[in-house]
């Protein structure tokens, strides 16, 4: 059985290894840690039968030192405060390592988008944003896709926001339509970013990439535009799954196919030209590359010894506990941290949210390339402080995040 | 580490910065540390290309005495 784990509790652990080596003085490190805001509504809604259900909706922003406040909005079940607080949190650091001038944040509503209507969830979501509206705005927080959120939902909050200050608001959020002021390369960033320090590490480690075994656990947004990505580099893709079930091949997986597979079924399983696999053991294949872009908690200490893959990239926020970290570690698996691996997207969302405020709108290959040379200098600058130091990836990426935090914090002050 | 310009001593976070940043300012007396590392890199380089630019002065002296003698 899986280790019940709360994910704020690994943040707080994760935080607290990274001031013990920054040296932090008690009362900075008591200022990272807690989060700025933490904002708890209800959100009623009328559901189609005409019955009222009220659900629990929060936005957390964790800290704003370094700008204002960014991150997703997501609509599960299992959503709790504990784990917006913890993704608050990585946001912060995400932001900071990729050194876009941001602090962090997120929302949640805890329910199942798989259960109500498009009309429910639009009721769902425009209730929502009047109800964080008083936190939000293009200098104050700035939401995005999450987890069961995707343009169409940015739509209906940058129009509700919109409604409710009287003028077009389209800095609001990120990850909306072109139409209403996205950015072209939105959609595919994080997967893009993904693709990029995956290149980078590879030629880091002295490997080459062609023919490269990758198994990509989760295939929504960002698995999937990883695997389409890292197969038109020369990866030969070799696994994919879903919350469904998971498939195999290891002469490779034809991942145009499969996203137009999953487009028209939801789901990868019976993907033609392919075998079904155990979900459990989806994570232990033999592979040289591992991108776990599902949910949070995926990596423990049970299954981290069995791991095969020489780099993971941890295209989902969390997915590795810190126990199942240091096992990690001690067997020389080269592992892309979180905050670093996924940041494509929340650079891309700063782009798009620049492009709004100028007003002026870039090409895709101008948005590809600042992202390129974001995540470059990123993963060059944790690579050089983890080599300097000897340590973890996911320790440097964290000491350079939360050192610029702490910088930023100490020069402001604390008012009065 | 010390700031090269006020000798004060930086802390953890502020060393660590100093030493990846692309630019960074000492938080004490804001004089350019990132200047400093780029200068001390390059003097560490200069002096590579100093030697060669005498080697390159010698060759150059020696072509010009052969030049003479012709």
């Amino acid at each position: 059985m899986k280790e019940k784990i709360n994910p704020y509790e690994i943040c707080v652990r994760q935080f607290n290894k990274v001031a013990d080596k920054l040296e932090l003085e008690p009362g900075i490190r008591e200022f990272l840690i807690k989060p700025k805001r933490q904002l708890i509504v209800s959100v009623p809604v009328e559901m189609d039968d005409g019955s009222y259900k009220v659900f629990d909706g929060y936005r957390v922003q964790h800290n704003i030192a370094r700008g204002p406040a960014k991150g997703g909005i997501r609509y599960h079940q299992n959503v709790t405060l504990d784990e917006v607080k913890a993704l608050a949190t990585w946001m912060t650091w995400k932001c900071a390592v990729v050194n876009v001038p941001y602090g962090g944040a997120k929302g949640g509503i805890t329910c199942d988008p798989t259960k109500m209507s498009a009309r429910e969830i639009e009721r769902l979501t425009r209730r929502y944003t009047a109800e964080i509206s008083i936190i939000i705005g293009p200098e104050k927080d700035i939401p995005a896709p999450d987890v069961n959120t995707n343009a169409q939902t940015m739509s209906w909050i940058m129009d509700t926001y919109s409604v409710l200050k009287g003028y077009s608001v389209p800095g609001v959020v990120t990850g909306k339509p072109l139409f209403i002021g996205g950015s072209l390369g939105r959609d595919a960033a994080t997967g893009r970013g993904v693709m990029y320090v995956v290149r980078e590490a590879v030629k880091c480690l002295g490997l080459q990439l062609n023919d490269m075994k990758v198994v990509v656990q989760g295939f929504g947004n960002v698995g999937s535009n990883a695997a389409l990505l890292l197969e038109e580099i020369g990866c030969k893709i070799i696994g994919i799954c879903d919350v469904y079930g998971a498939v195999y091949n290891k002469k490779g997986i034809d991942i145009k196919k499969a996203v137009d597979f999953v487009r028209s079924t939801g789901k990868v399983v019976d993907l033609p030209d392919t075998e079904p696999i155990d979900p459990d053991e989806f994570l232990t294949l033999e592979c040289d590359i591992l991108v776990p872009s599902a949910l949070e908690g995926q990596i423990t200490k049970d299954n981290a010894d069995k791991i095969q893959a020489k780099i993971i990239a941890e295209g989902a926020n969390g997915p590795t506990t810190p126990e199942a970290d240091e096992i990690l570690f001690d067997r020389g698996i080269f592992v892309i941290p979180d905050i670093l691996a996924n940041a494509g997207g929340v650079s891309v969302s700063y782009f798009e949210w620049v492009q709004d405020l100028m007003a002026h709108y870039w090409t895709e290959e101008e948005v590809n390339s600042k992202l390129e040379k974001i995540m470059k200098d990123a993963f060059k600058q944790v690579y050089d402080s983890a080599t300097a130091q000897k340590t973890s990836m996911r320790d440097a990426a964290y000491m350079l995040a939360v050192a610029r935090v702490a910088e930023a914090t100490r020069i402001r002050g604390i008012y009065p | 580490m010390k700031c090269p310009y006020c000798g004060k001593e930086l802390s953890k976070v502020e060393a660590l910065l100093a030493s990846f940043e692309k630019t960074y300012f000492c938080p004490y007396c804001w004089h350019d540390i990132t200047n400093y590392r780029r200068q001390e890199q390059m003097s560490l380089s200069k002096s590579k290309i100093s030697t060669k630019g005498q080697a390159d002065e010698r060759e150059n002296k020696s072509l010009r005495n052969m030049r003479k003698a012709v």
